[in-house]
């Protein structure tokens, strides 16, 4: 099966900023052997507002890849969302499992418990714990 | 035809390879990076020859 994993904020964090190479290895492993990425723009967008300027090339120069899906938020998601949500108010939460649902990726993502919480049949691959 | 779509998967993993190896390039990622990543996604190790030609070398007891 080709490897591919959707990516919450905290690993687009990661891979704009380099705190590990961990997110940035396994976004270009996924790439080199043929399978793909999925980015939620509720997540691109979080991680836009909070990351440094000159970071932001580094999620551009990975969303150019045609095999890096941006998946939008468009109004036929918003039952779904809002069902995964049950009364959360966590929109890029609710986004990512949409998204990890669809593709049948697991999720890379440094709150594994929160997504669990949603949704307990959900993929997660949790990022390595930071000191 | 079934030509037309052989050649447009091969065009775009051969693109999705060419991507990733810039990135892996442009990020700076290592021989133990990479191979933690291939470990975890439970896909074959990027080989030794294409890691040289990336100018990455493995060391000897990996």
């Amino acid at each position: 099966m080709l490897p591919g994993r959707v990516l919450d904020v905290g690993a687009l964090v990661d891979i704009a900023v380099a705190k590990t190479n961990h997110s940035r290895s396994i976004a270009a492993l996924c790439l080199y052997r043929g399978g793909g990425l999925c980015i939620p723009t509720t997540a691109l967008t979080l991680v836009y507002s909070i990351v440094p300027l000159a970071t932001k090339v580094e999620l551009f120069d990975l969303i150019s890849s045609s095999a890096v899906q941006v998946d939008d938020l468009t109004a036929g998601k918003v039952p779904d969302i809002a069902e995964i949500l049950d009364g959360s108010s966590d929109i890029t939460a609710g986004h990512v499992i949409l998204c990890a649902r669809a593709t049948q990726w697991p999720i890379l993502t440094d709150r594994p418990g929160i997504l669990r919480n949603l949704d307990p049949a959900i993929l997660v691959d949790p990022l390595p714990e930071q000191n | 035809m079934i030509s037309d779509v052989i050649r447009a998967a091969v065009e775009r993993e051969v693109g999705n390879m060419t991507h990733a190896t810039i990135l892996i390039q442009r990020w700076n990622l290592q021989c133990d990076d990479l191979d933690r990543a291939a470990d975890a996604l439970k896909v074959d190790r990027i080989s030794d020859d294409v890691m040289l030609r990336l100018g990455l070398h493995r060391n000897q007891e990996d």
